[in-house]
């Protein structure tokens, strides 16, 4: 009898709780060259990535089809963005920002900036450039006391932001394009409107650097992390905290908000060393609970929210770059 | 043939060969002779070369100068150095935050291990105790963080190296260039041994020079 009641405690527990989808290898892209620096599109259609023999290569994605290589003619360029309608963006240890069109393998703009991040910190921070959602506006983050906003595709420098004199190391635009949120590299965030470059709001509750950073879907709230292992949801209009779910295990390197909004994806950084494997988290945006953690075969290099709500995740092998749908 | 007439460096450098001239903690001959040299000529001093922040600097770091706790493991180390601006003027308030890993290399995100927040004193000074860092698996070299701010000066980030790191196989002229971070020779620091062979320590000098704002 008691193990009867055992049983349907375990199968109505197990029916109550919610049981992430498999995690499946849904592309395997083929390449030549070992991967230095890898990104995906915000929108999960292309991924691109700077590789040993001083190339870039970009796939489109489901279907893993490689569209272009672009030579950086000798520069160690490492990536900085991939925009979803297939642009790219990539700089060199120089401070050189190099962008291209998205069907173009010549240049489309370049810009020189007194000192970018250098490329073997892509990998914990992926998120130094921002696109706008409209694609008209580029936000460079940069290891000085200014920030940039530029037009693409002109690369005509609009306006600066004062950052603190170590820089920046995370940029976000909101979804209507209103605000830019900026992680400073001494662990203040501040949200910024996005017309007139004026200062809107700050928090201070992290106390080291934010390496992901993005805005809820209606764009009320903030969502920081990095050095500290946490997440901070913070009001965009105030800077007030609202929440914050952690201590994580480990250091966050990226952050993502769903396309509905509903869910919120994580990329760790191990502190012992970027080459370490990491777990990939997403959260209920809504309560802050886990619904799916994965500990990678490899390091994620990259990943992103499909356009169909599936939070994908890149790892490498000497040949190959692996696509998993993680939830 | 009549030999050419000594430099003034090379005029000191015989002197303290000779023992005519010697220099006093915790400046190395070279800094003294560079400073002489200055001197003479009026001219003004470079700033200390930019190095990247990296991406683990902590706000709040405790006002302490003694970073090493009694057993901590690793070579035991001082640095120390002076804070001026390019006018050689000593910057009696400049705040100078430093953080490193630990002798393994590995920094601590946790809490404040290894991280201080130090003020110069009257006549610029600054020093801490702490232990020869290791190498964190991201980066090539052993180093140290700074963060230097004083009202009137341009805030200056940089980092420390050592000339004993195993990187540069003893000859960092040629090889400092192995971590592409290091932006200049002048950041790769001579490392002094001193004490007995059971209680052996390590002496860094690293002068800070400010550029006005």
């Amino acid at each position: 009898m008691r193990m009867l009641v055992v049983t349907v405690l375990l199968v109505l527990s197990l029916a109550d709780a919610q049981i992430p989808p498999p995690i499946v290898e849904i592309a395997t892209l083929s390449t030549t060259s070992e991967v230095h620096d890898l990104l995906l599109a915000r929108n999960g259609k292309f991924v691109a990535a700077s590789c040993e023999d001083q190339q870039i290569r970009q796939w489109s994605l489901p279907q893993g089809r490689l569209l272009r290589t672009i030579d950086t003619h000798g520069r160690n360029a490492g990536l900085v963005l991939v925009s979803d309608d297939g642009r790219l963006l990539a700089a060199d240890r120089d401070g050189t920002v190099m962008a291209w069109d998205a069907t173009d393998a010549n240049a489309a703009f370049q810009i020189k900036l007194p000192r970018y991040r250098a490329a073997a910190f892509f990998r914990t921070s992926p998120n130094t450039a921002a696109l706008s959602h409209s694609g008209d506006y580029l936000a460079l983050s940069a290891l000085t006391d200014t920030m940039q906003v530029v037009e693409w595709p002109s690369g005509r420098s609009l306006y600066t932001l004062k950052s603190p004199p170590g820089g920046t190391s995370a940029v976000a635009f909101s979804r209507d394009d209103s605000r830019i949120a900026v992680g400073g590299t001494d662990g203040i965030l501040r949200i910024y409107d996005s017309s007139s470059g004026k200062l809107v709001a700050q928090n201070e509750d992290l106390l080291g650097e934010s390496f992901g950073i993005d805005f809820s879907a209606d764009g009320r709230e903030v969502v920081a992390g990095g050095a500290d292992k946490a997440v901070i949801f913070v009001d965009a209009a105030t800077g007030k905290l609202m929440r914050r779910i952690g201590p994580l295990a480990d250091v966050v390197a990226y952050l993502s908000i769903s396309p509905d909004g509903k869910h919120l994806s994580a990329k760790l950084l191990h502190e012992k060393g970027s080459a370490l494997p990491a777990p990939v988290l997403v959260w209920d945006t809504a309560s802050g609970k886990k619904v799916a953690e994965w500990i990678p075969p490899g390091v994620a290099l990259g990943a992103t929210w499909s356009q169909d709500g599936h939070w994908l995740v890149i790892t490498s092998t000497p040949t190959a770059l692996h696509v998993w749908r993680v939830y | 043939m009549p030999k050419p007439p000594l430099t003034r460096r090379d005029m000191l450098l015989k002197c303290a060969a000779l023992g005519s001239l010697s220099v006093a903690s915790p400046f190395s001959l070279a800094d003294a002779l560079d400073a002489w040299e200055r001197n003479a000529e009026n001219k003004s001093l470079p700033p200390t070369p930019w190095c990247g922040i990296g991406p683990f600097y902590k706000r709040h770091a405790p006002h302490a100068g003694r970073l090493r706790a009694p057993g901590d493991p690793g070579l035991p180390l001082v640095v120390s150095g002076q804070v001026v601006g390019t006018d050689a003027t000593a910057i009696a308030d400049a705040t100078i935050e430093v953080w490193q890993t630990d002798h393994l290399g590995h920094y601590d995100v946790d809490g404040y291990r290894y991280r201080a927040t130090l003020a110069a004193n009257s006549s610029g000074e600054y020093s801490f105790d702490s232990v020869m860092p290791g190498h964190y698996p991201g980066r090539i070299c052993q180093h140290i963080h700074y963060l230097v701010a004083a009202p009137g000066y341009k805030t200056l980030i940089t980092q420390l190296y050592f000339a004993t790191d195993p990187v540069f196989e003893g000859d960092p002229d040629k090889n400092y260039t192995r971590d592409y971070v290091i932006t200049s020779r002048e950041l790769v620091r001579s490392v002094t041994l001193t004490g007995d062979p059971k209680d052996i320590h390590a002496a860094v000098s690293f002068p800070l020079v400010l550029d006005r704002l």
